[in-house]
């Protein structure tokens, strides 16, 4: 009785293993590239709020605030464009979301130098300019 | 059944290896199909390991003594929770939960449904099919859990009575899966140095090693909670060799989860988080050695055996093959960025995992003593526990102190102004405390530095938590209550992180009273008389004396009152097991969240005439519900979701 319960456990756990192995082909995986740059995107953005709120509680100055979020803003849109790259260039995602943002009125432009500025932007990515009014 | 279950795992045992070969030659030729089987033979691993488990329970559970596991640790009048937790009591049934946790853990992240890091998978698995090839080898050619004895005794010898506590329900299992987690991690971190991924990785296993920092956290807790209320002594924590094992990996981890943070957002440290996951997981597998293997005498030592030597393999190839890794893969290891000023949170969370890691070293030093001294100086010599007193109290307020200092700086730098600021108020309130204390007479410097620390840190991070609400009550017009949730739930781990400070705080606040402020007295009693300790007085009113099928008790029974106002009546028992020739103390603890009395009964004559120790225990309550905190916050952190991840909107718009 034993011995039989081995024997077949043995044969379905081999026919369990073995199978996939004279099945067609599967489907390759999604890029993981990719799913990399979004983590680390995430991880950008996660700094940034993180610098925004340090800030507001007085944990940085106004001056390291501005460096930080400049060299984060910078690595994030970095990160950006390497995924519209390797999705494919589509930025029709982005740029809608800009149009409709600027329908809505929220999109604006720098006072100093005219360069377009992203809402989320205190400074100015071009000159530095202070957007707060 | 047995030989079923003994099958189960040769197979499981053949069917890991093939995984562990299979998942590397098929990640190095790109090879789908191969890695497809190398998949379903870590499924059908755990399929037959989870059988094996399951026939072992049935043994168990059917009383089959002419199992020599089952004869060893259960007997008929067992109940049923304590019949369940025989499966971890003994050391092939550990062994066993050992391996069927780790094979549930690589099912977990198998078919975890993984956007990042897929690449990783193949080595990772092969990594962890490695591990649980290990235990099945022990299982399988040294200690298995399935022998039999020709002769069937009609009852078993009973688990050992010590364990039949609830935290023995909870504690093994709590603190194995703890170990097993860290398997995950370091199986992800080998992988990452293979693929020569280092980047990305981190993210994937942030939550693997926080659930295994948490496991063992709790794990250790509710240990010090049996210790305190079972083993009859008068305290949580002795030092003990297995005590030590259990901290170990989880300061280690701590300092990972913390150094961890630095990698994602500055590139820094890789080589030093590398080096601390393979550490974690050593420690981890020493920590079920030392358990299991008998080389150091400690309460856990359930009987010798002969898995010495496969440990000290396993480790060394362990430890050799990773750190050899990591040199090959230095290159591609370097930091991005360095720190910038000494001033700033990279710095104490550089500092705070350079003493968790001194910490965890000199533990490992006092641990491993015994068998140093035996090899240099060919005697055996332990040290006992004022060696770790003097070298971990300093460590750990230290640690505290800097989890503080942190809490008030921002990353990359901080401007003396603004830290001028932020530390007045918690400085002023440590100040405070320190006067109050000395006017109240105290005079013991430990107490004082220890309670001016926590002090500190508590008002540290209250007036983080303070800010960061006014902050945000300013910006989204909110009443502070809802500001307060708000701002918790919108950062997670980092909130959750705080809690778990707050609960690490309550802790050495119990600590620190406990072992600072602790009373003692023995007093030998009639039936009638008292005896006085600080403010109580304790009347002995007689002893008592009852049987059930499988112990003889015998039970002293006081009234406790204090300043004439009766508090409660309290039983401290002794009973010898029938098949365990020690006796064992069940004390009667009346606990306040000021103190605990304790009373041990140590003692009786034929005449009655009882012999009681006593121990008045400050703050004790606070540990356990400092840990109830700590499990809070790491459950918080813990958590799916909960990073922002959108770009932040400035304050305008968001007031919009």
């Amino acid at each position: 009785m034993t011995v039989f319960a081995n024997i077949l456990l043995t044969g379905l756990v081999i026919a369990f293993v073995l199978y996939p192995l004279f099945r067609r082909q599967p489907a390759s995986e999604p890029d993981g590239r990719l799913q990399e740059l979004r983590l680390k995107q995430a991880t950008a953005y996660a700094m940034l709020n993180e610098i925004a709120s340090d800030h507001e509680a007085g944990k940085l100055s106004e001056k390291d605030c501005r460096e930080l979020e400049t060299k984060y803003r910078q690595e994030a849109d970095g990160i950006l464009k390497e995924i519209d790259l390797l999705s494919g260039g589509d930025l029709s995602g982005e740029i809608e979301k800009g149009v409709r943002q600027l329908r809505r009125g929220k999109g604006r432009f720098c006072s100093q130098c005219g360069a377009p500025v992203k809402p989320g932007d205190r400074f100015c990515p071009q000159c530095g300019r202070s957007l707060a009014r | 059944m047995a030989q079923v279950g003994n099958f189960a795992l040769i197979l499981a045992l053949v069917v890991s290896v093939y995984s562990a070969v299979a998942s590397a030659v098929g990640a190095q030729r790109y090879d789908p199909r191969l890695l497809a089987s190398a998949k379903n033979a870590l499924l059908a691993a755990t399929g037959l390991i989870s059988l094996s488990v399951a026939s072992l329970l049935f043994l168990l559970l059917s009383h089959d003594f002419g199992a020599v596991y089952v004869y060893q640790y259960t007997s008929r009048d067992l109940s049923f929770p304590y019949l369940i937790s025989a499966l971890w009591a003994g050391n092939s049934g550990s062994l066993l939960f050992w391996a069927w946790l780790v094979s549930l853990f690589a099912l977990v992240v198998t078919i975890q449904k993984r956007t990042a890091n897929r690449e990783l998978l193949p080595y990772a698995s092969s990594v962890m099919m490695i591990t649980q090839a290990f235990f099945l080898i022990l299982l399988v050619f040294v200690t298995g859990p399935f022998a039999r004895q020709t002769a069937v005794p009609p009852d078993g010898m009973g688990l050992n009575p010590m364990l039949e506590n609830p935290g023995m329900i909870l504690h093994p299992p709590a603190l194995l899966a703890g170990y097993v987690a860290l398997t995950v991690p370091f199986a992800f971190a080998i992988a990452a140095l293979l693929e020569r991924r280092l980047e990305g990785w981190l993210p994937t296993v942030r939550r693997w090693a926080l659930f295994a920092w948490l496991l063992l956290g709790v794990g250790n807790l509710i240990g010090a909670w049996w210790a305190y209320v079972e083993l009859g002594w008068g305290g949580y924590w002795a030092w003990d060799p297995v005590e030590n094992a259990g901290l170990m990996p989880w300061l280690v981890a701590t300092a990972f989860l913390h150094s961890a943070m630095m990698q994602r957002r500055q590139g820094m440290l890789k080589v030093w988080n590398m080096s601390l996951i393979i550490l974690a997981f050593v420690l981890a597998i020493f920590g079920t050695f030392l358990t299991r293997s008998g080389i150091l005498s400690s309460v856990h030592t359930f009987g010798e055996s002969s898995m010495g030597p496969f440990f000290v393999v396993f480790l060394g190839i362990t430890l050799v093959g990773s750190f050899g890794l990591i040199y090959r893969r230095r290159e591609l290891l370097k930091s991005e960025t360095e720190i910038e000023s000494l001033v700033s949170r990279e710095s104490t969370f550089l500092l705070n995992n350079w003493l968790l890691v001194a910490a965890t070293f000199a533990i490992l030093l006092g641990t491993m003593f015994p068998l140093i001294s035996e090899v240099v100086w060919r005697t055996r010599i332990a040290l006992d526990a004022s060696f770790f007193n003097q070298v971990g109290v300093p460590l750990f307020l230290a640690i505290i102190l800097l989890s503080g200092l942190c809490t008030l700086i921002g990353w990359r730098r901080a401007s003396p102004g603004s830290l001028a600021r932020n530390y007045v108020l918690p400085f002023l309130a440590a100040l405070v405390v320190v006067v109050v204390l000395m006017v109240a007479g105290m005079r013991q410097w430990y107490a004082i530095v220890g309670f001016s620390i926590l002090s500190f840190v508590l008002l540290a991070i209250l007036y983080d938590w303070l800010r960061g609400t006014r902050a945000r009550r300013r910006m989204r017009r909110e009443n502070y209550f809802s500001a307060l949730w708000g701002l918790v739930m919108a950062n997670r781990p980092r909130y959750g992180g705080y809690i778990v400070h707050l609960g690490i705080l309550l802790i050495a606040l119990g600590v620190t009273g406990s072992s600072v402020f602790a009373t003692e007295k023995e007093a030998t009693l009639k039936p009638g008389e008292q005896m006085t300790i600080n403010r109580y007085v304790l009347t002995f009113n007689g002893l008592g004396y009852f049987q059930t099928p499988s112990r003889e008790v015998v039970t002293a029974s006081l009234s406790l009152a204090s300043g004439g106002r009766p508090l409660s009546e309290m039983t401290a028992e002794k009973y010898f097991h029938r098949t365990y020739e020690q006796p064992v103390t069940e004390v009667a603890i009346r606990s306040t969240p000021l103190e605990d009395v304790y009373v041990i009964l140590a003692g009786w004559e034929a005449d009655q005439t009882t012999t009681f120790s006593v121990l008045v225990n400050p703050l004790v309550s606070w540990i356990w519900f400092g840990g109830a905190v700590l499990v809070l916050g790491g459950l918080l952190a813990f958590w799916p979701g909960g990073t922002p991840r959108t770009p932040p909107e400035d304050a305008e718009e968001a007031a919009k």
